[in-house]
């Protein structure tokens, strides 16, 4: 079943007095479970794409669905030009945020480029922070468990109350893949995971998150131009200025 | 919650630097307010204090209210001229409002009182007498209070008798403010003492000075030596009636007898004395007469009428003073007055003890006006300054909170965390700057600061500068600080709540 299916999805960008198409009618779908590597070179559209499937940007026209859920739906048909069509339309916007904030909590986790941590908080603290802004069923003792083994499971029960300055990179981008984890969300998007890490430590990063991949079935996509990345995906999503000229699935390493 | 306040505290200690600047403006800004509103409550419980216990009473009853200015225990306030002082009403039938008022419960003490303005002089003083410049300031002008000598110092008990007796009960003569001594002693450059003979002058409404020769029976010092008001001297009744013009003539007006040649009054001083056209004052005009003394006794005819009506009425008074056995509850006292004066057809009326001391009042009511502004100002200042820093942090934590948003933060948590840092900082800055404005308050009541400058003494209700801190004046000035700081968040809340997750894509950890 698709997680993720994108259909006729565009972004365009003002750019002073023109407008730059960064995404070209694109269309897609993402199976749960898959490790996808959305591939291509420096400004082919995969930040926008993997931004757009987060839901962190908005696309110009198009659907995205996460779970069967049309994020979008009514956005694109609503007439702003008289102030009655425009009440309904912010009427429309809050109801669409707040079902990207549900989303967002209930199905997506995040690994950004840069960790993005919270600085005031330590290790365990950053992880369990998800889980304090949804209604979580988790008891105490169960989420302290379920916190605890995801730590241990990226290797940083050492460092539990160290604050994010007090890490090297590769412990924060640790950090962040136990954040992105720790709703159980079925759906993790990683932007450049490994950009800003050293080769061995992306490495472990990377066979981290395969792991995670296997272990819990939660699907990872990820935005890379690193072709070693992308070896390791079983779905791969390459663009080239802004268009898709590859959307290949690899099963039991060969070729859907 | 535990999530936002923890997160919310955490950022106040992460901007340790922020958090003091901000933390030390609030609180100073609390310190102010406060030091300010005690200084003020202060002074108001001060000059009410005083003038109700040594001067105005609980209740005030005056006569005709006048066309212009307010009727004050003080004479008439109204913009005028030197030399054409609004005269104050006398009570139109005393003896009756006394013997109404015996009748009302409630009054635990009464008095009658007359006053007004004049200045001291003496015989004494030289005739081609020039002040020294530097002495210019201590003119000897004072405020005179005459009251009904068998109550008004049973009433009014706490002056200090420095020297001699109180006024004499017949004879005319003064108790000097020991302020107006000095002041007369530096301006005229002449002793002053128990016995010597002074001249009182007062200006009339119709321009006329009347002047008054009395002995000085004393001198005293006023109960509150810090008090606003200005000199004040006791005089006995029939001098202080002269003065101001209570005589029977200008109380009981009456129509005049048709028989009365009344075509004179429609003419002007400058028609009947600038010329000699209608009367020739010349000596030999008046010779060629031949008309002696007798004839124009005669002329003149019964003059009786005339001289009744110059003598002073001794039964007028400006004024009725009360206390009441409830001094709180002199306001609703004063409405039922009212409704009665007025069920009696009565034409007086009941004043509190601020509108009968307005000049004073009003004085340190500008005072606190203008200290409101300056507080106003003050915390639009602080206002400002926090909804700045606010923003400046909310550009800074862009990528967490974008972080945030991402992660599933809705609206409300961000807001909710904003407000929480907000608050919490404004909670504990007010609560240092109140212990500061005690500390400041206790010290300066410690060390019991006062002025002497009369205009200073004027504007601060008194010469004691003395703060005292309100608990409720506390908590409105804690509770407005904190409605502030919330809505210096809105504007940098709507800034936060307009960051997109996607901004946090570029912002480092």
């Amino acid at each position: 079943m698709a997680i993720i299916k994108m259909s006729d999805v565009r972004k365009v960008y003002p750019l002073g007095k023109v407008e730059v198409e960064a995404v070209k009618c694109a269309s897609f779908e993402i199976e749960k479970g898959d490790f996808v590597s959305i591939a291509g070179p420096s400004g082919s559209g995969k930040s926008t794409i993997l931004n757009m499937i987060g839901l962190i940007d908005t696309p110009t026209s198009g659907t995205v669905e996460v779970d069967g859920i049309d994020v979008y739906e009514g956005k694109f048909s609503a007439d702003i030009t008289d102030d009655k069509k425009k009440k309904k339309n912010q009427k429309i916007s809050v109801k669409i945020d707040n079902r990207i904030t549900e989303l967002r909590r209930t199905h997506l986790g995040f690994i950004f480029q840069n960790f993005n941590l919270i600085p005031v908080l330590n290790v365990y603290e950053n992880i369990e922070f998800p889980l304090l802004l949804g209604k979580s069923t988790m008891k105490k003792t169960e989420k302290d468990e379920w916190i605890s083994y995801l730590i241990e499971k990226v290797g940083l029960t050492a460092w539990k109350h160290h604050k994010s300055n007090e890490l090297s990179g590769g412990q924060r981008q640790r950090v962040a893949i136990a954040r992105a984890l720790v709703t159980k969300a079925p759906l993790i998007l990683a932007d450049e995971p490994t950009a800003n890490l050293d080769s061995k430590t992306g490495d472990q990063i990377l066979n981290l998150m395969k792991e995670i991949n296997k272990d819990l079935e939660t699907t990872f996509i990820f935005s890379t131009h690193d072709a070693k990345i992308t070896a390791m995906a079983d779905h791969v999503i390459r663009l080239l200025d802004g268009e898709i000229v590859e959307n290949r699935k690899i099963e039991n390493g060969s070729e859907a | 919650m535990n999530s936002v306040i923890r997160i919310a505290l955490g950022n106040l200690w992460e901007h340790k630097s922020k958090t003091i600047i901000l933390g030390f403006l609030i609180c100073f800004g609390v310190m102010l307010i406060i030091l300010g509103n005690g200084f003020l409550e202060s002074t108001r419980r001060g000059l009410e204090k005083d003038f109700r216990a040594n001067y105005c009473g609980d209740v005030v009853i005056h006569g005709p209210s006048p066309e212009k200015g307010q009727l004050t225990l003080f004479g008439v306030t109204n913009t005028v001229s030197m030399g054409s002082l609004p005269k104050t009403p006398a009570i139109p039938d005393t003896k009756e409002l006394l013997r109404l008022l015996e009748g009302v419960d409630g009054i635990a003490q009464k008095t009658t009182v007359i006053s007004g303005m004049g200045m001291l002089s003496s015989e004494a003083v030289p005739e081609d007498f020039e002040v020294a410049e530097d002495q210019r300031s201590n003119y000897p002008y004072f405020y005179y209070f005459a009251g009904d000598p068998d109550s008004y110092f049973d009433m009014f008990t706490k002056m200090k008798i420095l020297e001699g007796d109180f006024p004499s009960r017949t004879e005319p003569s003064i108790l000097v403010d020991i302020r107006l001594k000095n002041k007369f002693e530096n301006y005229y450059e002449l002793p002053l003492a128990v016995g010597d003979k002074l001249l009182l002058s007062a200006f009339s409404v119709a321009g006329s000075q009347t002047l008054r020769e009395v002995s000085v029976s004393g001198f005293y010092e006023q109960p509150d030596p810090n008090t606003a008001i200005l000199e004040l001297c006791y005089i006995d009744q029939n001098t202080a009636r002269a003065l101001a013009d209570l005589t029977y003539g200008s109380v009981y007006a009456r129509e005049l007898p048709e028989t009365i040649d009344t075509s004179l009054s429609s003419l002007s001083e400058d028609d009947l004395f600038g010329s000699d056209e209608l009367f020739d004052f010349s000596d030999s005009a008046v010779l060629e007469t031949g008309l002696t003394d007798a004839d124009l006794d005669a002329l003149l005819g019964d003059t009786s009428l005339r001289d009744k009506l110059n003598m002073t009425d001794d039964g007028a008074w400006h004024y009725v003073v009360l206390k009441l056995d409830n001094p709180s509850a002199a306001p609703v006292f004063i409405s039922q007055l009212n409704l009665m004066f007025a069920e009696k057809g009565l034409n007086v009326k009941a004043i509190d003890w601020k509108a009968a001391s307005y000049d004073f009042a009003s004085t340190a009511d500008m005072l606190s006006g203008i200290f409101t502004i300056l507080i106003m100002l003050l915390a639009v200042v602080v206002f400002i300054v926090i909804m700045n820093t606010l923003i400046v942090s909310v550009i800074e934590r862009t990528g967490e909170i974008g972080t945030m948003r991402a992660l599933g933060a809705g609206r409300s948590f961000i807001r909710k965390l904003f407000f929480t840092e907000s608050i919490s900082i404004t909670l504990l800055a007010s609560i240092a700057g109140t212990i500061l404005a005690l500390a400041v308050s206790a010290i300066v009541n410690a060390i019991g600061f006062s002025v002497s400058n009369t205009v200073a003494k004027l504007l601060l209700g008194g010469g004691s500068v003395s703060i005292t801190p309100t608990a409720s004046s506390i908590l409105a000035t804690v509770i407005v600080i904190l409605i502030g700081s919330a809505a210096a968040n809105l504007y940098p809340v709507s800034v936060a709540l307009k960051i997109t997750p996607l901004k946090a894509m570029n912002q480092q950890s």
